[in-house]
């Protein structure tokens, strides 16, 4: 009986799990910075100014409601 | 707008349809770097620059090594998550649009749900291919940013080496195969796959990564005391640190029975007294060299009869002179003289085309005025001598081979040495001391073309005489004399120069540093033809 050998792929080598560490955080921070913004909240507030129509009407409601 | 029924819901389902789009792209993105990612192997990276830039004669494949991230990788990730990203909103409209668009029109009876359906969809999509588009950005980035750290950090570093390479004239040059190379390849030593471009570059900027995952360090300066050198061409083994350290290649060459093997042993016995006088390590790096020297400086030292070298074998020593990162790699070469008869053999003589210096050998009792004055005299010393034959014909051979090799003779050194001096002196013939003494009593002994055309085609070229027999260095006759004003000249560090053994003083005069055996005022005086140049 003949096994056929297993070919293990290569191991990820650190500089690419590092490089894609560092541009997936980036990628996260840049992602919810910008739902931050969209909600009104963190440091992109001109997207909140955007859908501002939308979150004052939402606004009125509840002050009507 | 303003109605709570309305905006509320439709602000939750807008909400909804972005954080669908943001996972629908975070799936995408941890299945690209991450579960399934596309790995660009070494192998691969190498097949597509082969393929990009296909390999001329003589060139190598690129090195099998781990690239740099932001030179492919990079692209790679990103490819595979668009990819994704689209796999993922192909699969999230794959049904609706069936049912909207294909196979059920009655859905469109209840005509504001598929529009809304739509919208949510659409709104999704967009949310993941913005995400899609942030994370392109950032990647770009980063790759720019890398890319331009790393890119004029590698030309900067790879000025350098050549710089140093110049300088120090570092260069690789085997003994098997006589290639020359201006750094060897290095092999990993782990896998031994030979690296053959070792510089700073898209495989790394100080450290490279082996596809086996062996770190080598970049720069030949560094390398070569890291792991084994090896000849580009053959493959063989060299010394350790070729291609950081100095490389001096210095041919003998002359006819038959001139004394070329005993001049070469004699040479090295002296430097290597200078060297153990000035307490400077002199090794032989390898084992075959190390054969040679001990069987040649024994023959030289008990003053025996050096053997006619074999018309097969090809003596090529290597020493080391100095230790360590601030050691000197010293390459002598000889031949037997028929080879030089018939010099224009391509393979036999390429030692000549890639060397430093050259030294003719050239034997005074093949002059027919000495052999004729012997025969007034005393013939045993005649019978002692061996003699060659007319010492023009071979360096009309030499310097034939090197113009049709296109080897610059005007870019190197002559030493004329004139052999056997202590025979000559024995049999009561009279030789001169110093550079141009000698070659003008060459001229007069009937060596005229040699006298004068030399100077012309070479840079520099100096005439000595040497002894057969053990002789002091520093002495009249000293066989170390030639070699030292060779690697002086290439810029090897010697100690000062042995003193003369009849100064009572003891102190190395600096006007012997040419091996001229002239004083520096005499030197001064005779103007541009003692030099020679």
């Amino acid at each position: 009986m003949t096994t056929t050998p297993v070919k293990t792929p290569p191991r990820t080598p650190p500089h690419v799990v590092a490089y894609r560490s560092v541009t997936a955080t980036i990628t996260v921070l840049l992602l919810v910075s910008f739902g931050s913004g969209l909600a009104g909240y963190g440091p992109f507030f001109p997207l909140h100014s955007l859908v501002n129509p939308v979150t004052h009407a939402l606004h009125l409601d509840r002050i009507q409601g | 707008m303003n109605n709570y029924h309305v905006t509320y819901p439709v602000a939750i389902l807008a909400a909804c349809a972005l954080a669908l789009g943001v996972v629908l792209f975070s799936v995408a993105f941890v299945r690209a770097i991450a579960l399934d990612p596309d790995l660009v192997t070494p192998g691969t990276d190498q097949d597509e620059q082969v393929k990009a830039h296909p390999i001329g004669p003589g060139e190598f494949k690129p090195d099998i090594a781990w690239p740099f991230y932001p030179f492919r990788q990079s692209r790679a990730d990103l490819e595979l998550t668009r990819a994704n990203v689209s796999a993922n909103n192909a699969a999230l409209w794959r049904r609706p649009a069936r049912v909207f668009f294909h196979s059920s029109i009655g859905w469109w009876i209840v005509f504001p749900i598929p529009i809304a359906v739509m919208a949510f969809l659409l709104l999704a999509t967009l949310a993941s291919w913005f995400c899609h588009l942030v994370y392109a950005i950032v990647n770009a980035v980063c790759a720019w940013a890398s890319l331009a750290v790393l890119v004029p950090a590698a030309a900067a570093l790879r000025a350098a080496e050549r710089w140093r390479r110049g300088r120090q004239l570092t260069q690789a040059a085997c003994m098997q195969c006589f290639h020359v190379t201006p750094w060897p390849a290095y092999q990993c030593p782990t896998c031994q796959r030979p690296h053959h471009d070792i510089r700073p570059g898209r495989l790394g900027l100080l450290l490279r990564r082996c596809q086996c995952g062996t770190h080598l360090p970049t720069m030949a300066s560094r390398t070569a005391w890291r792991v084994t050198p090896l000849c580009k061409r053959c493959g063989a083994p060299l010394p350790k640190g070729m291609g950081a350290v100095r490389d001096v290649r210095v041919p003998v060459f002359g006819d038959i029975s001139a004394g070329k093997t005993r001049f070469l042993y004699a040479s090295l016995n002296s430097l290597m007294r200078t060297a153990q006088r000035a307490g400077l390590d002199v090794s032989f790096p390898d084992q075959d060299s190390r054969d040679l020297s001990e069987f040649g400086l024994s023959v030289v030292q008990s003053g025996r009869e050096t053997a006619k070298t074999s018309t097969n074998t090809q003596v090529t020593l290597t020493c080391r002179l100095g230790a360590g990162r601030r050691s000197q790699l010293i390459h002598l070469f000889d031949t037997a003289g028929e080879h030089f008869r018939s010099a224009r053999q391509p393979d036999t003589l390429r030692f000549l085309d890639d060397s430093h210096g050259l030294v003719y050998v050239l034997d005074p009792f093949s002059l027919e005025v000495i052999r004729m004055q012997l025969a007034d005299r005393d013939g045993s010393a005649l019978d002692l001598a061996n003699a060659a034959s007319d010492p023009e014909l071979t360096y009309d051979e030499i310097m034939s081979r090197l113009r049709d090799s296109g080897v610059p003779a005007s870019t190197q050194l002559l030493a004329v040495v004139v052999s056997k001096a202590d025979l000559v002196r024995s049999a009561g013939i009279n030789l001169p001391t110093g550079s141009a003494a000698i070659a003008q009593w060459l001229r007069d002994s009937g060596v005229h073309n040699l006298v004068i055309f030399a100077p012309r085609e070479f840079k520099e070229v100096r005439f000595f005489t040497v002894a057969s027999q053990h002789e002091q260095p520093g002495g009249r006759d000293d066989p170390g004399a030639p070699l030292r004003w060779l690697l002086t000249s290439h810029g090897v560090r010697l100690p000062a120069d042995p003193p003369d053994p009849g100064s009572s003083s003891g102190r190395a005069d600096p006007a012997r540093a040419d091996g001229s055996g002239h004083h520096r005022a005499e030197q001064v005086s005779s103007g541009p033809a003692e030099a020679w140049s």
